[in-house]
């Protein structure tokens, strides 16, 4: 090959080579172009995709906050109605003590078991740990210790005379009287704490007087204010009515030996 | 379902009488022996859910009846609730020694009770 005709070939493989580049840039371009506008639909989607993603998330959160209320609210009214229930129950626990208190003492027409009735009432519904009854003897003129229960003193004997100004007091006023005005425990060395006459209209029946409550008691409640109230009242009902039982059992039993008597 | 029973042992008509209102009004069954002798007795043949057993009783004082309650296989496993009118250390230490699972104090307090009562129960 002459120079001439290897120079036009070179030539003819530079005009190649320089169409083969073109034709390569065009695809460039395009391929470019293509993905570029891809690039562009792809950020468009994300652009919607984060748009409905964030109206979501806002409508989670506001969902998520209403519901937050919502329980909130639940929690409330679930407080309250917790709160209410244990009323209830407290009422219902305070009518059924009076209820078992006062069945207690219209249960029986022995006077002695009306006074353990009352002092199973002060250990177990008022949670009394030292405590005295004391009965009117009409025919002394005089108070007789008719129970006693806890570890008092050894004079508080068969008769006594109601020397303490609680008890005075109490009897005066014909009224629960306690010690403290606050209904708490605290005492001086061996005094009343409490005491309850028991009337029945003007009639003096007796008193029952608390020197010490259990040990885990701290106070008087307001139900063993309540207590009090009903045994002053209904004890002295029940001990009265006992006492006239047994006065008019015996007077009958009289009558009916004495007319088994004459008829024999 | 079939109710459950409790067997109530106290020696005292007011506290027996107590109990009854408030655990009958949850829908429980009672039965009721009047000392430890014969709530021992009563939990062998009637083989109640739960014992709540007094302290102070004759014949036989809580601890002893809920130790012999421990005793038997047949009542071994009732659980058993002291009701104490002493709530400190010894006397609640003594009611555990002996088998019993909780303890209330007198005067008993309603919601307590119920409380103490469906936890023993698994209600």
């Amino acid at each position: 090959m002459t120079a001439p005709d290897r120079s036009e070939a070179i030539r003819g493989l530079f005009r190649e080579l320089a169409e083969r580049s073109r034709e390569l840039r065009d695809d460039l371009t395009r391929e470019n172009e293509r993905l570029r506008a891809r690039v562009q639909s792809l950020e468009s989607d994300i652009g919607m995709a984060e748009s409905m993603l964030s109206k979501d998330v806002e409508d989670e959160r506001g969902e998520h906050e209403r519901l937050s209320r919502e329980a909130l609210s639940l929690a409330e009214e679930n407080l309250d109605l917790a709160r209410r229930y244990a009323e209830l129950e407290e009422h219902a626990t305070s009518m059924a003590n009076l209820y078992a208190a006062t069945f207690q003492l219209h249960a029986t027409l022995d006077p002695a078991a009306v006074v353990r009735a009352i002092a199973d009432i002060a250990v177990n519904l008022i949670g009394a740990g030292e405590f005295v009854v004391y009965l009117v003897d009409d025919a002394r003129n005089d108070f007789v210790t008719a129970l006693r229960e806890g570890n008092l003193p050894p004079n508080l004997t068969h008769l006594v005379a109601l020397t303490h100004g609680l008890e005075r007091d109490a009897v005066s006023r014909r009224q629960t009287v306690f010690a403290d005005a606050d209904g708490s425990a605290s005492r001086d060395a061996k005094g009343p704490i409490c005491c309850t006459p028991m009337f029945m209209n003007d009639r003096l029946v007796g008193v029952l007087t608390i020197y010490a409550l259990l040990s885990h008691k701290k106070s008087f409640s307001e139900l063993d204010r309540k207590l009090f109230d009903l045994v002053g009242e209904q004890a002295a009902v029940a001990l009265v009515s006992s006492q006239c039982y047994v006065s008019v059992d015996r007077k009958l039993k009289t009558v009916q030996r004495f007319l088994d008597l004459v008829k024999s | 379902m079939a109710r459950k029973r409790i067997l109530l042992v106290d020696d005292s008509e007011t506290s027996l009488m107590m109990a009854r209102m408030i655990l009958s009004k949850a829908n429980y069954e009672i039965l009721v022996a009047k000392d430890g002798q014969a709530g021992v007795e009563t939990a062998a043949r009637e083989k109640p859910d739960l014992v709540l057993l007094d302290v102070v009783m004759p014949r036989m004082n809580g601890f002893e009846a809920c130790a012999a309650l421990k005793a038997q296989p047949e009542t071994q496993g009732i659980p058993v609730i002291m009701v104490t009118t002493r709530g400190e250390g010894e006397s609640v230490e003594s009611g555990f020694s002996a088998g019993a699972s909780d303890y209330v104090t007198k005067p008993v307090n309603g919601l307590e009770l119920l409380t103490k009562v469906r936890s023993a129960l698994g209600d």
